[in-house]
Order: structure tokens, then sequence, then C-alpha cells
């Protein structure tokens, strides 16, 4: 198959294993791969996240030895050069022991919802930007941050030569940085503004406030979107045509979830729905306390990342989702190549067919995640399983 | 380039700012989606 041809190939067969109309000619395979691909294409951490060619590079030569059939992430996940004009990332990067560190931080405090819904731009302006970027102050020149834009239009242009060549040089469909998605409220006021900490304290202190800043978020973003979504055309290169994140759901108990997170979640999975489309859902930890939600959807529209969880059970419980996981880091990283082969053709043979896509039970970050060895092995067999 | 306005006022540092966009079309609706980008991708970083 030239490029051309294996584009279509793999696009037909995640296509086919979400819609689960037919079994695809064999199970598609997303790499849940991060970090590690720097380090296993042999650069140092903060050399490739502070060089747009090199984390170009990084990717691509992954993709070139492993051949997955998506890569989720296919962009820049970690765009820390964008913000050094005028700050320092949340990021710890940490060469010698190849980790990355986040630091949990709130980037406004409970006194500054009022502004948040009375005039957001502003209080982008006045109040995140300043506690988001530490050189943000009255010393900084028109010039110095006209360089973040410099910083943004390359991380822009970045993520499109990625995307251009993993669809031209390898033959892969478009992944999850760059396919659409609007974070909802909720994910954005957790993973952006109030961290951890200030979301678990303002959902029990100021109720109204966080619900009212989450549905403001969501008309200004998400509702646009999903209307967006009724009349858009599928994008050549794509996947899916949706992504869906679940991130911040592992702190929530089930009246906060119903309260805060379900309604505007199940109105982006009803818009995917009525408009006939596919969405990958993007989920990190345990899902499985809200699996009840997801029960009544229709089949053939939602691929969902199960990773803490246990995949059978999560495939009996939810027979309408497709599945996307199985594959241990635990194993890709301790077990031997013929241990890994023999719980990939496991999974394949137990949940293959339509319904299943093969990834990591977790975002691959860190070098022990998985031995290369045992990945190359993994990816060269379910390549040729049938 | 104004060196002297104090870019962290609102709005007059702000529009101060947007008007440095002038590789966009002199559109505020265009450029206020490209800056709500910036502020997601800063907030990734």
């Amino acid at each position: 198959m030239n490029n051309e041809e294996l584009l279509a190939y793999r696009q037909q067969i995640i296509e086919d294993a979400i819609r689960m109309k037919k079994k695809p000619d064999r199970t598609p395979h997303f790499a849940n791969y991060w970090t590690w691909k720097i380090l296993d294409s042999g650069y140092k951490l903060s050399e490739a996240l502070y060089d747009w060619d090199k984390l170009e590079d990084s990717t691509i030569k992954f993709q070139k030895k492993y051949g997955f059939d998506m890569l989720v992430d296919d962009g820049v996940r970690d765009p820390m050069q964008v913000i050094e004009p005028i700050g320092q990332s949340s990021y710890e990067v940490d060469d010698e022991k190849e980790i990355m560190n986040i630091r949990d931080v709130s980037f406004m405090s409970p006194d500054d919802y009022d502004l948040f819904l009375k005039d957001y731009p502003r209080f982008l302006w006045e109040v995140v930007l300043p506690n988001k970027a530490n050189r943000f102050n009255s010393d900084l020149t028109l010039e110095q941050f006209g360089e973040v834009f410099n910083r943004f239009n390359g991380y822009a242009k970045c993520t499109q030569n990625i995307v251009s060549r993993l669809n031209t040089e390898c033959g892969t469909p478009a992944g999850m940085l760059s396919t659409q998605s609007t974070i909802p409220g909720y994910e954005q006021l957790f993973n952006f503004y109030r961290g951890i900490k200030g979301t678990a304290s303002d959902m029990r202190r100021i109720p109204d406030k966080f619900k009212a800043a989450c549905d403001l978020l969501d008309e200004m973003q998400l509702y646009p979107a999903l209307e967006q979504l009724k009349t858009s055309t599928r994008r050549a290169n794509a996947s899916v045509d949706f992504i869906g994140l679940m991130l911040g759901h592992t702190i929530l108990s089930i009246k906060q979830w119903e309260a805060f997170y379900w309604p505007s979640f199940k109105r982006m999975l009803d818009a995917v729905v009525a408009a006939d489309k596919t969405c990958y859902i993007f989920s990190e930890g345990s899902t499985k306390r809200f699996w009840s939600y997801f029960k009544d959807l229709p089949k053939g529209h939602f691929a969902f990342h199960v990773e803490q969880d246990d995949i059978f059970e999560f495939k009996k419980e939810l027979p309408n989702c497709c599945a996307v996981g199985g594959m241990h880091a635990s194993l890709l990283g301790g077990g031997t190549k013929e241990q890994c082969v023999s719980y990939a053709k496991h999974l394949i043979d137990e949940l293959g067919g339509e319904g299943f896509i093969l990834s990591q039970d977790k975002m691959i970050s860190y070098r022990n995640d998985t031995n290369p060895e045992n990945l190359k092995a993994v990816c060269d067999f379910v390549r040729e399983y049938r | 380039m104004d060196n002297k306005i104090d870019i962290t006022k609102y709005p007059e540092g702000f529009n101060a700012v947007l008007g440095l966009l002038t590789f966009l079309p002199d559109d505020d609706n265009i450029r206020m989606e490209y800056f709500m980008g910036l502020i997601f991708t800063l907030m990734l970083a």
C-alpha cells in the first residue's frame, strides 16, 4: 500500500471498529504515547520541548518506527515555548530523571468569579495572565509581547507540519490534538483556572458561582461548536469527527457529576449522535462509577478510552461503545516480548471484531513505561494478525 | 511601536496587543478567536 491507500485503510478500520456494523479487517491500534516519543527518539525532554523541529522529528520518527493507526498525541501537548517570553511553564522538566512534573496551581481566586462572569476577556487579561505569566507586568513592552505571537505561530506551524507529515509520509489519520474538540467549562476550570484543590473547594463552598462559570464557558465555546458539528463535513485525513475529554471527573462524587459535569457532556454526546458522527472520548483514571450514564447511548458513535478500569468489564457493561485500550504499560515496560504479544493476542481474540481498538492503559510518558522492543513486537503483531 | 503603554491595563493594553495582529484580517471576531486560542495554549504550557 502507498501512503494514500494506507491512510484510507486505517480510516476504514477505525470507522468499522467504532460504527460496529461490520468487523474491521484487523484491530486498529492507537498510540497513547506522549513524552516517551521524545526519549525514544534520542532527545532530552528539554531539547525537544524547546525546539519545534526536534519535537516534529521525534513524532515522525516514532510513527515510522512503530506504525500505529492513529497517534493520540499528533501535535504539541506541551507548548512551553509559547509562554517563555512572558513567564514560566507550569511544568518542571528534569532531564536527568527524564520526567516532567506539573504543579497544581490556581490562576484565580474565588473572589474572581464575579469578574469572570461579568467580563470574561477582562478577567483573562487582568486576572489569569498576570497570575499565569510572571513577567506580564507594566514593564512588559508591546514588542516583548509580540514574541508570544511569534511563538504561538511557530507552535501552530509545528502542529500543522506534524499532522501533514503523518498524513503524507506515514499514511496516518489525524489524532486527538488535531481533531475538532472543545473542552467543556468544568474541564477548563479544573485544568486551567482553579486546579484540583480550587475546583473541589468551589464546588462545595460557592456551587452557584462555579456552575455559572461552567455554563458561561459552555455557552461561549462548547455549544457553538456542537451547532457547527451539525453541518460540518469530515476532514479528508480524519480518524473521528469529534473529541470528548474526560479528565476532571476523577474528583467528582455522583452528585457533583450530575450537577456540574453530566448536563453539558450529555449535550455533547447527543449532538454527536444527532449529527451521526463519531467521537473518541479520551478519559483518564477510572470512569467506572459513571458507566451507567453511558448505557443508553446508541451503538456506533463513541470510542471510549479505558485507562485504569478493566476493559473486559467495560465491554460487558457498555457493549454500545467501542473500547479503546487494554494494553498494560506495566507489561510493555516490564514484560518480555512474548508476554506482550501474547497479551495483545488475548485482547484481540476476546474483544476484537467490531467495538475494540487496542491502545495503552495510560499516557505513556516515562522511559520505563515501555521497552521499545516490546512495543515494536506488539505493533508488528497487530498489523499482521487477522 | 509604542513601548510606553502599560499593556496590563484593560482595555487599552489589551487593545494595543490585539493591534499587533496585523498578520490577521482586520476583523475583530477573527482576532478575538486567535486571542482565545493563544490563551488556551498558554494555559496548556
